[in-house]
């Protein structure tokens, strides 16, 4: 790890001064799970690291039954998992935490720090992206919302400028009867996802589906939002036939990339089929308990 | 340099330390215990798991200025007065480490998750150690006295002490 200067602001507005000061010279500082590992190899090297530790509008979460869920982008992933938050609207959140790493990383790691690293085999980054969240930054400019599905740029890169801290995460409210769920393939427990799926459906009054979305991660460098499969559940009654149909229409319109790590396209392909049609089933389940 | 004021065990340590340091040498270097363990130093294998303020954490993974005003548990704290814990015990009586390298961060694990759960199953003990690594792969006598340690803290009964640190 290169030398840096430790600053640890006590404030927002401080903390977004000494952004505005020291610019692409300085990082911000959440959990750290991910910055540590890239700093102790020398891929990032600040020479101001601004710890957002101290920042206590930072760490709070809160539901607004008109405005949904506000997410401090200092909540940790811990933190989330036992604030109660997590309907089955959210049910997709609670899944990707579930699956995260493991429980120390998950006592410091946080979702906006996780959101903000944009690894394209995170996990975050498509809950986000599919509940149609919205990310609240500041900085010596001012406030500004970015919807998520803007926000991932590829590979590490954000929408967020170099001085831009990332205050809220935003989720808002979704119709009664909405369920979601997120499933994702790792060889071993933890690992990051070979592929992963993110699906939420809302029945209307007669139980057919008023509305589906689904998001494929892991298979491009950023979440990737499907078209065609949420389309063939739209209007019609769910059922698991209905559900394996919208599967295999992921499966056609996914093309994912072959890396030398994880395998082959075709076989990220087989895995898109399976993991669509399980993350749409537990949503579909959920969307009977959905009271939100 | 900035100044870390930290309690490990219960004690106080305060130093000026280089920003970079890890919790991890902080706790071996400054506090001088050796206990946690340095594997990956990359977060993964839980040779490192200390607690702070309650929750486990990988010390190899957080700066030590992040335990500044904190209360650190290593290793160190577990046993009183010279008597090992109940869980370090049924360790011992289970043969719960082979080489002992990584036998630290286990039983840290493992005292987070009985301070939360007092009756687990098999399979939440593996789940709740699941980020620590045993390179000598013995995970099955590993849940087996964790799970012996369950029973002897919900029995509630002291069990005569047979092994004394530093005998
Ligand atoms: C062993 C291990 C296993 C892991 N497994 C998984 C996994 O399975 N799935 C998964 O998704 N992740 C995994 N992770 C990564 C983990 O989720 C990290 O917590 C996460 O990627 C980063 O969150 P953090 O709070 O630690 O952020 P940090 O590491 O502190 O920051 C990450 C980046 O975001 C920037 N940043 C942070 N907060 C803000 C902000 N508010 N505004 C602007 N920029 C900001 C930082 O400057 C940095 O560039 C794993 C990590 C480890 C160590």
């Amino acid at each position: 790890m290169r030398s840096f200067e430790y600053l640890r602001p006590t404030s927002l507005d401080e903390a977004v001064k000494l952004m505005a000061k020291h610019g692409r010279k300085a990082r911000v500082l959440a959990g750290g799970q991910s910055l540590l590992n890239m700093m102790k190899l020398r891929i990032a090297s600040p020479e101001y690291l601004v710890d957002l530790c101290e920042l206590d509008e930072l760490t709070t979460a809160e539901a607004d039954s008109r405005q949904g869920l506000r997410i401090g982008a200092m909540v940790t992933y811990h933190q989330l998992q036992k604030s109660g938050l997590l309907n089955s609207a959210y049910g997709m959140v609670g899944d990707a935490l579930e699956v995260i790493a493991d429980e120390q990383v998950r006592h410091v790691g946080t979702l906006g720090g996780s959101c903000c690293q944009a690894d394209p085999h995170g996990d975050t980054p498509n809950v986000v992206v599919a509940l149609e969240a919205e990310m609240e930054a500041v900085s010596s400019k001012g406030r500004r919302l970015i919807r998520a599905g803007k926000f991932f740029a590829g590979l590490l890169e954000t929408a967020l400028a170099s001085d831009e801290i990332l205050v809220n995460i935003r989720l808002p409210q979704q119709p009664a009867s909405t369920g979601s769920a997120y499933e994702k393939f790792a060889w071993r427990k933890g690992d990051y996802a070979i592929i992963s799926a993110a699906s939420l459906i809302t029945l209307g009054n007669g139980g057919q589906c008023a509305r589906a979305s689904m998001v494929i991660g892991s298979a491009r460098s950023s979440p990737l939002v499907l078209g065609r499969a949420p389309s063939v559940l739209v209007d019609k009654k769910v059922t698991p036939e209905v559900i394996a149909k919208a599967a295999e229409a992921a499966f056609e319109e996914v093309e994912p990339e072959a890396d030398a790590i994880y395998g082959s396209s075709e076989y990220k392909k087989e895995l898109v089929r399976t993991l669509a049609e399980r993350s749409l089933l537990s949503a579909w389940k959920r969307t009977q308990r959905g009271i939100n | 340099m900035p100044r870390v004021s930290s309690r490990i065990n219960g004690k106080l340590y305060t130093a000026e330390i280089d920003p970079r340091t890890l919790l991890l040498d902080f706790i071996r270097d400054y506090a001088g215990l050796t206990g946690s363990k340095r594997g990956c130093n990359e977060g993964k294998c839980g040779a490192c798991t200390v607690m702070v303020d309650g929750l486990t954490v990988k010390s190899c993974n957080l700066l030590a200025m992040r335990a500044h005003n904190k209360e650190v548990l290593t290793i160190e704290g577990l046993a009183t007065d010279g008597h090992l814990s109940p869980l370090q015990q049924c360790f011992h009586e289970n043969h719960s480490l082979q080489c002992g390298f990584c036998t630290a961060g286990f039983l840290m694990s493992a005292k987070y998750l009985l301070e939360h759960n007092a009756k687990p199953s098999d399979g939440e003990i593996r789940e709740s150690i699941h980020g620590n690594v045993c390179r000598c792969t013995g995970y099955q006598k590993i849940v087996e006295g964790i799970q012996a340690a369950a029973q002897r803290l919900r029995a509630g009964r002291e069990e005569p002490v047979v092994a004394k640190v530093g005998t």
